[in-house]
């Protein structure tokens, strides 16, 4: 498979790291030989503040950044300051760029607004988008990433967290994965 | 673009970006106040660009009398672009400089990322109205309000309410940063 640019947004590795306590599984999908993923400035100084920031220190450390342009700056006006402080703006403001350069991407959002603010102005992004939960699912069906028993594990442990998510997309996910 | 900037005139270059910003899109930029703000955002995003103009704090927030002079008298590339009706058109010839300015600087990743910039810049930026545009800048950019004889009109009571829904209707905001710039307002 070739390679694909990962942009999570910070909720994604804060939901390994403190929601479910479970960094290992980030690590192995930071690990995937297809996988390139881009943190951005904001994104990386928001979970260096999580406990177990440490257990995935070097991996972010060598992620890609692309900080020569402070792309994030374009969306500034249009995000709220809680967005803004997130790295929402940042996130979907690479994803434009990396995949305005042909690159294969997978834009990792949760929040409604940002991922409604990408439909509205950026559609030709919304086929790469997906939240936690379906970036786990995809981790099982496609990647296969994740064993199918680990993947739901996951996810149970994601619906007890305090992960903010409807317990039926994790329902959803869950039995789409028992299919796949 | 900045490979060959030791050869090229400050100016040169500036004109260089706006036939960039012009090219990036095929259709006009909507005003001369559009193109301005553009650029500068263009500033925010890559602080390398404010070697080539700079902004002051004027009526109708950030201004650049360089910038302004050289949309309406392009000095290095006079036949590139044409103000009309407000609206600045790349011309025939200033497609061909386009494409030059590409082909030159093709094998640069950062270049290319530069383009990807422009056109997210156009591609939002170009959807607001003068009214819209500058509501945002003053919201965001606070300091540029100083030497406003606008801003108050826009920033306050019934009007900043109405720009705000509308942006919102637009989708053009956030729901969070619509509740943010009218509830956050007393």
């Amino acid at each position: 498979m070739s390679d694909i640019k990962v942009i999570p947004d910070s909720s994604f590795i804060i939901c390994f790291l403190d929601d479910i306590q479970q960094p290992q599984y980030l690590i192995r999908i930071f690990s995937y030989d297809s996988f390139t993923f881009i943190i951005g400035r904001i994104v990386k100084n928001e979970i260096s503040r999580s406990q177990r920031f440490d257990h995935i220190k070097n991996i972010i450390e060598n992620a890609e950044s692309f900080e020569y342009y402070r792309y994030g700056e374009i969306l500034r006006p249009f995000l709220s300051i809680e967005e803004i402080e997130k790295g929402e703006h940042e996130v979907i403001a690479t994803a434009y760029v990396m995949h305005s350069l042909g690159f294969d991407i997978i834009l990792i959002l949760d929040e409604d607004d940002p991922r409604k603010f990408v439909e509205r102005n950026f559609p030709e992004l919304v086929n790469k988008m997906t939240g936690t939960i379906g970036f786990i699912e995809k981790c099982h069906c496609i990647f296969g990433i994740f064993e199918k028993d680990e993947s739901i594990n996951i996810l149970r442990l994601i619906k007890d967290s305090k992960f903010r998510v409807k317990a039926e997309i994790i329902e959803q996910a869950i039995e789409n994965i028992k299919r796949c | 673009m900045r490979k060959s900037c030791g050869l090229l005139n400050k100016l040169e270059i500036l004109e260089r970006y706006i036939i960039l910003l012009l090219g990036v899109v095929d259709r006009p930029i909507p005003s001369i106040l559009h193109l301005e703000k553009e650029i500068f955002i263009l500033t925010r995003v890559h602080p390398k660009v404010s070697e080539y103009v700079t902004f002051i704090k004027h009526y109708k927030g950030p201004y650049s009398e360089v910038l302004n002079d050289l949309i309406r008298n392009p000095i290095f590339y006079p036949k590139a672009y044409i103000l009309e009706d407000n609206k600045i058109y790349l011309t025939q010839e200033g497609k061909k400089i386009f494409k030059e300015i590409v082909k030159e600087h093709s094998k640069d990743e950062k270049f290319r990322m530069l383009l990807a910039v422009l056109k997210m810049i156009r591609e939002l930026y170009d959807k607001l109205t003068e009214e819209e545009l500058l509501f945002l800048i003053y919201l965001t950019y606070s300091d540029y309000k100083e030497k406003s004889g606008i801003s108050d009109n826009l920033l306050k009571g019934k009007k900043r309410r109405e720009i705000a829904l509308r942006l919102l209707k637009k989708g053009l905001i956030t729901e969070k940063r619509y509740k943010e710039v009218v509830e956050g307002y007393v």
